[in-house]
Parts: C-alpha cells; structure tokens; sequence
C-alpha cells in the first residue's frame, strides 16, 4: 500500500553552503552546513511561520570550516537534571564541538567532554545513542578519518557518597567517560557509525565497502560484512555512506554505492545474514537488471520509530520510503529546486553554474508522531530533509490511521 | 729558505705551537657582500676576478667564507690541508664553484640565458647531480644577496606551455623584446619580475590555464578553426605542479593587463585544488582569477567512476579548508569560498575524479 507524503514547510538557502546533515529532537530540526553553522528550526511553529522561517531559526556560529555532522540528544535525565538538549556537531577541521542548548534562555552552553589527547584524532562521523534504561548510560560514538571508533558513555550527574553510604548525592555534571576505541585494521576512511541500544550492537561503515559490527558492551568486532554492491567492478565503487538498526535493533540497513547508483541491503543482525535489497525495477517492470534503491548515491536512511518503514535519501533528488517487512516502496518524494515557497531563495544552480533544478538529498530523517504541530499531526509521522540546493524541507504523511 | 723538521721541532717543544708552525698561511676570501647588491654585475666581476687572481698566482693556500643562510658559514680550503685534506669533495666543491662563477660571469657580460640543465650537461664529470648544481647556484645568489636566481642568468628548464590566439609580446628590461606568435604551442618565455607583457588594452583576454598537459594538447590541437571559437584567449599549462617561470608569467600577465581574466581547469581531486591554490596564492592581483574545476558534480552527472580519497588526500584536504578558513571574513574571495566548497564536497563523497573524464 503506497503513503502519501505531503510538504508542509521549506526553507530555501537555509545556509550559505551546502546542508550536509539534519538531525530530528522534539523541540527542534537541527541542520548544519558547509557555512560553519549549526541551525535550529523550531517544529512546533515550522506551518504557522512557514514564510519568516529564517527570521525564527535560532543560529549558531561553529567552525569556520564548515560542520558536516550533527547529532542531538533530547532526555529527561534523573535526579533533578532534567530534561536535556546536547547537540555534537563535527567541522571538517575534524574537531566534535559539543554544546547544550538552554530552552529557557535560548543559549548554546559550549561543552567540553571529550580528554584533550582525543581532541587530536581528526573525526568524522558521530552518534548519540540513547538508552531507554535508567541502568544504562547513554552513549556517545565517533568515527575518525583513519577507520577508528571511539565509544564514550554519557552521565549527567557526579555521584557523591556522603556520611550516609545508603543515600549517596548527585550533583549535575554533564561529562563523558570514556569507553574505548575499536581500532581499524587498515587506515581505512569511517564514513558512517550507528548503534542499537536494545541489541547492544555498533555499526561502522567504511570507505572501502565494508561494515563491521561490534558489541557495545564489550567493543569487540562480532561481524563483518564486505564486498557489498556489484562484483567486477572498479575496485572502490562500493563505498558505504550509511548504516542504520531499525528501533528494536534486529534489522541493520547498510547503504553503499554501486559504481554511481546506490543501493540498500538489509541484514538481520542475531546472525548476521543479508536478507535482501530494497529495490527499484530497472529497464523491465519483471526483472531487476540491477539492484538500485536510487539512480544515484545513497547518503542516508532512517528507519521510523516502528520500525516498519525505512526512508532513504539520495544523489538523484528523491526520498524513498520502503516497507521493510515486503521490501516494497510505498512513496517516492521527487525533490525540484522550484518547490520553494519564497522564490527568491529557490537555487537552481550553485556558484559553479551546476544545475540544482534536481538537487541531490543529502539526509533525511523520520518525525516521530506528535513533534510537528497542525492537523493529523499527533497520528502522523512525517519526514525531514536537506538537499544540496541548501534547503530545509519537511514533509507529513497525509491522512489519517 | 724554510726549515726542516728537526729544526721546527727544536724550537717549538708543545704540540700545540708545532701544529700552529706546521699550518700554512691562508688567505680569506669573504665571498660575503655585506651591501644590497645596487650594481650586482660590479661587485660580482671584481669578487670573482680577485678570486681566480688569487687561484692563479698566489702560492698560499685560500679560505673562501660562503654565506649558506646558516649562522655558521660555509668555509672552503683550497688546496686542502690539514683534517680536510682527506675530504675528496673539497676540490670538488672549489671547482664546481669556480667553473659556474666563470659560466656565470660569461652569461653576465654576453647577457645571456641558460638553463640549469644545460649548466649541468656542459660538464656532467664535475657536477655529478643536477642538483648540485641548484645548490650551488642558490649558494652564490645568497652571498650576493640578491632576491632571486634568476638575476644570475641561470634559470630553471621552463615546464610551462602556452598557447595562444593572438599575438603576445615580452619586453624585459627594455633590451630583449620577445614575441609570441599566435597559434603555436610555445614553452613559457623566460621572464623576470620587471618583465612586461602587453596586450591590447582595449580588448577582454581570457587566460585558460589546465592542470594536465593532456587536455591542453587536446584543446589546441584537436579543436579545429581554435582561433576563431576562442578569439583572445591564451591557454596555459603548468604540467601539473607550475613551475616558478608559469607563475610568474601569469603574475605578470594580470599585473600589466586590467583587463586579463584567469580560469583554473584543474582535476576534482586535493591536489587538482592544492595545483590551482598553488597558482593563486603566487599571484600579487587575485580578483581576476577565476577557479573553475572541474567540479566533481560535473564528473558525478557523467557517470564516471570515482576514485576513493587517500589518506594522504584527506589530511591534505583538512589543512588546505583550515588555511583559507583562517583568513578572516573580509580577506576572503569568491574564489575561496568556491575552493572551500569544492573541498568540502569531495571530502563529503570522500571520492575524487580527474578533468580527463570530462573530455573522454
């Protein structure tokens, strides 16, 4: 059964430079870019104030280089902290700049948590990984540019045992234990890392096409999966770009190049075995000549918080959303630079004179139900994405359920 | 008459004053000038000539003092004696550097140019190396203070190849005129900093500058009717890395010429990026000059195969986006931030792609 995705607001020139990430918390859209920006778009006002977007974003000037991840954790944590916004935002001089972002006074609070011989590694790729578990600690992984993985656990608070040992403190102290570093073989470029909390597994992704998935607890490799993509061909056209668990952690989706097209592969993770692409009829409505999930590279998935359907973005302007269980499409979103609400911010071509008229997507992330506001908005989820047109687009599935 | 031995050894009872009795006397000569060179040509003749007189006829030894750059100077003894006595390469050196100060010194009163290669092939035996000849020859501009090689008249091979559609000419130091002549495919002239080259002030130039000789072979000579499709335009190629004389050729086009507006073609790969920074970062005029790719969109559109980045390439990469970012807001051009964008995306697809492609 096929799902209708409708827009509900864009921003155009969001940015200066190109957007290369967009990451979903309640309360905000957060995109960074090429221009050394972190951007946060508050969802519960993105319809009303769809034509003064710009005027309610809320910046933040990081690195001049330029951010090319960002990831954010939004948690009540326990004893009196409260609820939490941390954004982790990577710039390409290879730095991770943390910062907690103050509701109440609309202040980022720079961080400092990671031990300053790490601060030297040059990063790439970083995830939050939040734990359901009061018990367990919420995590913190990054990739670098040399194939290493580096695990923190996250803790709010200072425990402090007083006079009375039963009824030990807590003092806030957002801060970073580190948990250890799961070293590459081969200096080999890390392009994407992902984790299950509720399986207890990491995944990292590499240049070079392989995926290796290790045990959170313990950091040890348990599989690893090469090779993907077409056989015989050059050597370096199987690039993973993404790798994402589905929420309850059974299901890891690997999208990697295949030559220029890309595809997505989807294993179960108890053993570790493929168990199929996602796929679009290719020259016959019959057979499947190849195994593309786009006409272009695959840049990033998510699956939604069933687990049920996993969108996909990619080179060629479109947003996939695919049944995971019948590995069908139920939609396509076909991107056009001509979509943008306010025209004078639709960029059809960059300063080089590249045309943008289809622009290529470079991530998309589900919504859960309940973060945007409007109709049918508490029954349906809906999408966010960024595309190299520098704009910010977000869509709701429409109708009801 | 001068005494044996024996008598030497009666009348110094140390080591010390036997060694000191032993030692010959030297004559220093300070290669060093301690003036900015207003009359390089003066000084150096007569430096150079005190020099071989003193070779010649003096019958003590000599001690050349050699500015290196270093705090300590480069001391030569000629003939050796004493602990260097058995060091081979001294009269080597001696020689080496009185055969290119004569070279040189000819090259100065014929005002001529050579190249270094040529300096090297005309007495292979004695230089050895290229490179020793370059070391040699910065060593002789160092003690003569002078700001470039070149003023020596012993330039570098020129790498660069230019060609152009329409008709160019050098004037240096308002003796040599050099022409170019339209339509050929010529090695870049030698030039030097107050070389001028002059163009029709009333038309817009373009200067196409490729990073790989291949395409510009391809460009000028496969393209049929070339002069007439691109009216006014030079193309350039460095042959990679460009060579000082490139840069400085297109230093000076922009310099003398308002109205010349420069292209970058170079690979979608760091070092296509680093290769076109290479020739900005030389020029004293940057705003005419244009960064061009190709862009590794154009590759991804024509479906090419791309390589993965290195290792090497994305450190590369790392520093060249930190450099330009350093600058601050207002010192940074359009071409900068192109440059940065062009980087940030490579590193983004972490893939890289080359020109060629392009013209497949």
């Amino acid at each position: 059964m096929s799902k209708v995705f409708i827009p509900i607001a864009n921003v155009g020139k969001a940015h200066e430079a190109d957007i290369y990430s967009v990451t979903i918390t309640n309360p905000y859209s957060i995109s960074c870019g090429g221009d050394g920006y972190l951007k946060l778009w508050p969802n519960k006002t993105l319809i009303q104030e769809q034509s003064r977007l710009k005027d309610i974003v809320i910046s933040k000037f990081v690195h001049k280089t330029g951010l090319h991840h960002a990831d954010a954790i939004y948690t009540v944590e326990p004893h009196d902290v409260g609820t939490v916004l941390l954004i982790a935002t990577v710039s390409f001089s290879g730095n991770i700049h943390f910062y907690q972002f103050l509701e109440d006074t609309q202040e980022f609070k720079e961080l400092n948590l990671i031990d300053d011989d790490l601060k030297k590694k040059s990063f790439w790729s970083c995830k939050w990984v939040k734990s359901n578990d009061q018990v367990v600690n919420h995590r913190f992984i990054a990739t670098d540019v040399k194939g290493n993985t580096y695990v923190w656990k996250f803790m709010s608070t200072d425990k402090i045992v007083g006079d009375d040992e039963e009824k030990p403190e807590y003092k806030k102290n957002l801060h970073f234990e580190f948990q250890g570093e799961i070293p590459s073989n081969e200096p080999v470029f890390a392009t994407c890392v992902t984790a299950s909390s509720s399986k207890g597994l990491l995944a990292t992704g590499f240049a070079n096409g392989s995926v290796i998935v290790s045990q959170l607890s313990t950091l040890r490799p348990l599989y690893t999966f090469e090779g993907l993509g077409r056989e015989g061909v050059d050597q370096n056209s199987n690039s993973v770009r993404s790798v994402a668990f589905s929420p309850a952690g059974n299901l890891l989706s690997v999208a990697n190049d295949s030559g220029s097209y890309g595809c997505v592969t989807l294993y179960e993770t108890e053993y570790g075995e493929r168990i199929g692409n996602l796929t679009v009829p290719t020259h016959s409505g019959q057979t499947n000549i190849g195994l593309f999930a786009h006409n272009g590279w695959v840049f990033n998935q998510a699956f939604n918080p069933s687990g049920e359907f996993i969108a996909t973005c990619g080179y060629d302007g479109k947003v996939r959303v695919w049944d995971v269980k019948s590995k069908e499409r139920v939609s396509t979103l076909n991107i056009s630079a001509t979509d943008i609400e306010i025209e004078e911010d639709i960029m059809l071509a960059d300063e080089n004179g590249d045309s943008l008229k289809v622009p290529p997507v470079f991530d998309v992330q589900y919504i859960p139900q309940g973060t945007l506001n409007g109709v049918g908005n508490e029954t349906n989820e809906g999408l966010c994405c960024v595309c190299m047109d520098r704009s910010v687009r977000w869509f709701r599935e429409a109708g009801g359920k | 008459m001068k005494m044996c031995l024996s008598d030497l050894m009666k009348l110094h009872h140390t080591k010390k004053s036997l060694a000191e009795a032993l030692t010959p006397k030297c004559r220093f000569i300070n290669m060093d000038t301690s003036v900015e060179t207003v009359s390089f040509q003066e000084i150096f003749s007569t430096t150079v000539m005190f020099l071989f007189r003193s070779l010649e006829y003096s019958t003590d030894p000599l001690t050349l003092i050699l500015y290196n750059g270093n705090k300590l100077k480069k001391r030569i003894r000629f003939p050796p004696f004493g602990k260097d006595s058995n060091s081979k390469s001294i009269g080597n050196n001696m020689a080496i550097l009185v055969s290119l100060l004569q070279t040189i010194l000819e090259r100065q009163n014929k005002s001529m140019t050579s190249t270094i290669r040529d300096i090297f092939y005309s007495n292979v035996e004695l230089y050895q190396n290229q490179k020793n000849v370059v070391y040699w020859l910065e060593i002789i501009a160092k003690n003569f203070k002078l700001k470039s090689r070149d003023k020596l008249n012993i330039v570098a091979a020129q790498k660069g190849l230019l060609y152009s559609t329409t008709h160019i000419l050098v004037t240096s130091n308002l003796k040599n005129i050099y022409s170019i002549n339209r339509d050929t495919i010529e090695l870049i002239p030698y030039i030097d900093e107050s070389s001028i080259i002059k163009l029709n002030p009333t038309v817009e130039y373009n200067v196409i500058v490729f990073e790989k000789e291949a395409i510009f072979n391809k460009i000028v000579t496969n393209l049929v009717k070339i002069s007439t499709v691109y009216e006014n335009t030079i193309f350039i190629t460095g042959k990679g890395y460009p060579d000082h004389l490139t840069k400085r050729f297109i230093n000076r086009l922009l310099i003398c010429n308002e109205q010349v507006k420069i292209k970058l073609y170079v690979d979608s790969d760091p070092e296509g990026v680093c290769i076109a920074l290479n020739y900005i970062n030389n020029c004293t005029e940057t705003k005419n000059i244009e960064y061009k790719g190709c862009t590794l969109v154009q590759l991804i559109k024509k479906r090419t195969q791309l390589m993965n980045l290195t290792h090497r390439e994305i450190s590369l990469s790392i520093n060249m986006i930190h450099k330009i970012a350093r600058k601050s807001q207002i010192d940074r051009t359009n071409t900068d931030n192109g440059i940065v964008r062009q980087l940030q995306r490579q590193l983004f697809f972490f893939k890289k792609g080359e020109m060629n492609a392009c013209y497949a």
